[in-house]
């Protein structure tokens, strides 16, 4: 789960929203924001390592790049931004391909469905809960890195539909598409699955 | 002739309630609120796309491995950064070693140049040339009735440093390369 943020958290926000050199410390900034961009990088790829990878690049590349920050949108918002351009740069190039066939390490749904239904207190619940992220997990791999970062960034860090605008620089026509597409996807799994 | 139904009249389609799960579907709300199996269809829409949240937050990278990944990339870019940062500082400092020693180098060059023009005998270079070899800024200028003195004073200082430059074991060599006689250098010796 997500930590709790701390009165230094807030003030690094603050600090960084009014351009000041907070972002300096990286050590804070992948403190806060480091699960966030690996996990949405993770599940965008469906690969942790390439994940890792990815986000060393994202924090470093922030890192670089803080002087450029004016606080126009969140950190957080920030940092998906470029988490979702270097993906975008990198998995089409033969060396990423190439890279990501041989240390390719998919994420384990299973493990984390199992995680997921231990919190729940019925076995009825923990089965229904296993299904249902299945069912999602299912459809979300069906869908182009696009769409699937699309629906990440929604869905998940339930960012704003603006903010997912402003991060992929997509129109807010094409969003909404990528969003259909991926709820249709999840409907047509739940069906399938004797879900609805 | 088509019937346009609206809303009200009739069940949300999926993609209607795709829009209200996006939140982006602020006109098909009263619906939902009314319609208790287009609400059904919603909450286990949204309870789909909750259960796969709540997993993926759950899940969660090797953090260790990450952030010391972060950190080093990090360092190594700041070392770079400073390096950077370092090269008008250490660039400003090579120009002011160069400013500051290159009149001294030449004073020193100058002196060995003159040093391997001494007249025999002697040892000792003109002193028109040892008056242009100061630091400008150092440099004093001289009276004429003054600069005999110095220039006789100066002489036998140099003298003086060559002669504690040899040591008494290598006088008689001293005393052979000074004389072009070397049988009168020998007798030297000997009586000395």
């Amino acid at each position: 789960m997500e930590r709790a943020i701390s009165s230094r958290d807030i003030g690094l926000l603050r600090d960084a929203h009014a351009g000041t050199t907070e972002l300096d410390d990286v050590e804070l900034l992948y403190r806060l924001y480091g699960a966030k961009v690996t996990r949405f990088l993770a599940f965008s790829l469906n690969d942790s390592d390439a994940a890792e990878t990815l986000t060393q690049e994202c924090f470093l590349k922030a890192y670089r790049a803080r002087a450029q920050f004016r606080g126009e949108c969140a950190v957080g918002t920030w940092l998906i931004r470029i988490a979702f351009n270097l993906m975008r740069d990198h998995t089409g190039t033969e060396k990423f391909k190439f890279w990501k066939r041989v240390r390719a390490q998919a994420v384990d749904v299973h493990e984390v469905g199992e995680r997921l239904a231990g919190q729940q207190r019925t076995a009825e619940s923990q089965m229904l809960t296993r299904e249902r992220l299945a069912a999602v997990w299912a459809a979300v791999e069906t869908l182009s890195a696009r769409q699937r970062s699309v629906f990440l960034m929604r869905f998940v860090e339930e960012m704003e539909m603006q903010e997912i605008v402003e991060a992929t620089g997509m129109q807010m026509g094409t969003v909404k598409s990528h969003l259909h597409r991926a709820l249709a996807a999840v409907r047509e799994r739940s069906a399938m699955g004797g879900l609805q | 002739m088509s019937v346009i139904f609206s809303s009200k009249d009739r069940h949300l389609t999926d993609e209607e309630l795709d829009a209200v799960v996006m939140g982006d579907g602020n006109a098909h709300a009263s619906h939902v609120q009314e319609c208790e199996a287009c609400r059904a269809r919603l909450e286990e829409m949204r309870a789909m796309v909750g259960s796969f949240r709540e997993g993926v937050l759950l899940w969660s990278p090797s953090e260790s491995k990450a952030t010391t990944g972060v950190l080093r990339l990090a360092q190594d870019d700041g070392k770079k950064r400073y390096g950077w940062r370092m090269m008008p500082v250490m660039a400003l400092a090579a120009a002011l070693v160069v400013g500051v020693m290159t009149p001294h180098w030449m004073q020193e060059r100058s002196a060995n140049e003159t040093a391997a023009k001494t007249m025999p005998g002697t040892g000792i270079a003109p002193m028109s040339q040892k008056r242009d070899m100061g630091h400008p800024q150092t440099q004093t200028v001289q009276t004429p009735a003054a600069q005999p003195v110095n220039d006789d004073a100066l002489m036998q200082q140099v003298q003086q440093q060559l002669d504690e430059s040899v040591p008494a074991s290598m006088a008689p060599l001293t005393a052979l390369i000074q004389t072009e006689d070397p049988h009168k250098a020998a007798r030297q010796a000997k009586e000395n």
